[in-house]
């Protein structure tokens, strides 16, 4: 079968709903090397790691470099080779990207440009003058960074630029929200944080689940972890300690936590299992020593969590025995 | 197989509105109690002295500012702190002397006649070069009515000793 037979069977299939695009493409994408599988199942080679690993350094070298000979730099070479190394990484990575057994070395450096431009701009502003520690002034350079890597995506539809675009979105997020709320009542409370983690938590498992059978699908994994971490967390921590506790929290997280260890079946996720299991121990320990420690003695209270841990852990091995190959 | 992709195009569409919410509640809950929240009317006045190490303290009996020697303990460094008024339609203070503050009727509550309160913490910033720490300064807020509002004026003046003392409402 050659190209044009190939396409036109395509076009038939696709005109008779045998095959949906998300298909298409990721068959197209399991025949290419070069870009991460579309599988939540994809594994980091070797060669891989070591790509961004070195990248990593390389960003680690520019930083101690330029910070030890900081007050020696003229602006302009302050803003050269910050903003400047940012915008030759990111034009590196695209020509990389382009040819075919380099893509890993593009993404290397487009790993480096993620780090190091946002530095940049921030020196920029700070050869202006610019007050770089004002949340309007990070909300502005957070939101040129998502523009930069939500159009980047869409030219290049690499999942690396969607994981930049979450994680600039993620920063925009905090120091806007900051930034509406400074001098108010509401910014000085210690919830507004937990706020924002668990908004940003619960934004993270629908992205992932969102993810899931699509290109960005690799991603899902991570932001299953981080947004449990940071939903649950968040969740835990409005709880409060007695005797300014919040009951609201403390009731229902028992609640969020069974629910997240019973979600990891439909989903078929470990992430949740696990995580779900660890926070729900993290919550009987808080309760035993927020509440029990005074009025039933300590040992007591100590019987008490053991028991409900062994509990937590047969509720643990009995649904881990249902995930044997699913990662 | 449809019935999935929806569900995944939802989960997509609600993960980029729940930021959005998220902020629309903060918004809300700034702005629309400015809305039927009464002006403050009270001036108030205020030192700049810090916690300890201020020579002199200030109260307010019956109406009127009355300044006490604090008594020294050898091998302390001691600071004059300064009166300040604060003009609270302005959003400015200016400062005033002892005698000038003496004239005044004060009112020493916490809570002024209108129902608002000041509250006062300090702000650390460093700036980007690295030199972190920063020099702080006083933040100050004015709350009441399930509103806050940062005061701006007066608090990092060049002499300043960078403390906030709340003394008294003018009252006039």
């Amino acid at each position: 079968m050659n190209k044009e037979e190939l396409l036109q069977a395509v076009t038939h299939a696709s005109k008779e709903k045998q095959v949906t695009r998300d298909e298409v493409v990721q068959a197209y994408d399991a025949g290419l090397e070069s870009k991460l599988a579309p599988t939540e199942g994809h594994r980091f080679g070797i060669a891989e790691i070591l790509y961004y690993l070195g990248g990593g350094i390389v960003v680690l070298g520019i930083g101690i470099l330029i910070s030890d000979n900081w007050e020696d730099l003229s602006s302009f070479t302050r803003i050269f080779s910050t903003l400047g190394s940012g915008l030759v990484a990111y034009v590196v990575g695209v020509l990389l990207s382009k040819q075919e057994g380099r893509g890993e070395w593009g993404q290397a450096f487009h790993l480096i440009a993620a780090c190091v431009l946002p530095i940049g701009l921030f020196v920029v502003l700070d050869e202006m003058n610019v007050d770089t520690s004002s949340y309007g002034v990070m909300s502005l350079v957070y939101i040129s960074l998502l523009g930069l890597y939500l159009f980047s995506y869409r030219m290049f539809q690499k999942a690396l630029f969607m994981l930049a675009s979450i994680v600039f979105g993620s920063l925009l997020f905090v120091s806007g929200t900051d930034w509406l709320a400074d001098g108010t009542a509401l910014f000085d409370t210690g919830d507004f944080v937990s706020y924002q983690f668990l908004v940003m938590g619960l934004t993270y498992l629908l992205l992932g689940y969102g993810f899931v059978g699509k290109a960005e699908s690799a991603l899902t994994k991570y932001l299953y972890v981080f947004g449990l971490f940071f939903s649950l967390g968040s969740a835990l921590a409005l709880g409060g300690w007695s005797p300014e506790q919040n009951w609201f929290w403390e009731i229902i997280f028992p609640g969020l936590a069974l629910g997240t260890i019973f979600l990891s079946l439909p989903l078929q996720s470990r992430s949740f299992l696990i995580l779900g299991s660890i926070f729900l121990i993290a919550y009987i320990l808080k309760i035993t020593g927020e509440y029990f420690t005074d009025s039933l003695g300590w040992p007591f209270a100590l019987v008490v969590a053991g028991l409900a841990l062994i509990g937590v852990g047969a509720l643990f091995v009995r649904l881990n025995n249902r995930y044997k190959g699913i990662s | 197989m449809e019935t999935e992709k929806q569900e995944k195009n939802w989960s997509l569409r609600l993960a980029i509105a729940l930021p959005f919410v998220m902020i629309a509640f903060v918004v809300a809950s700034i702005y629309l109690p400015r809305l039927w929240a009464p002006a403050p009317k009270y001036d108030f006045v205020y030192h700049d002295g810090q916690d300890y190490g201020s020579a002199v303290t200030f109260r307010v009996i019956d109406g009127a500012l009355i300044k006490e020697e604090v008594k020294r303990i050898e091998g302390v460094y001691y600071t004059e702190p300064h009166l300040y008024l604060y003009d609270i339609a302005t959003d400015n203070s200016r400062r005033v002397s002892f005698e000038e503050a003496r004239d005044l009727k004060l009112d020493g509550s916490r809570v002024s006649p209108d129902g608002f309160s000041i509250e006062s913490g300090i702000e650390s910033r460093g700036d980007f070069s690295g030199s972190f720490g920063g020099y702080p300064k006083p933040l100050v807020y004015l709350k009441g009515h399930m509103v806050s509002r940062k005061l701006h004026g007066g608090f990092d003046a060049e002499d300043s000793n960078s403390g906030f003392q709340f003394i008294g409402w003018v009252v006039k």
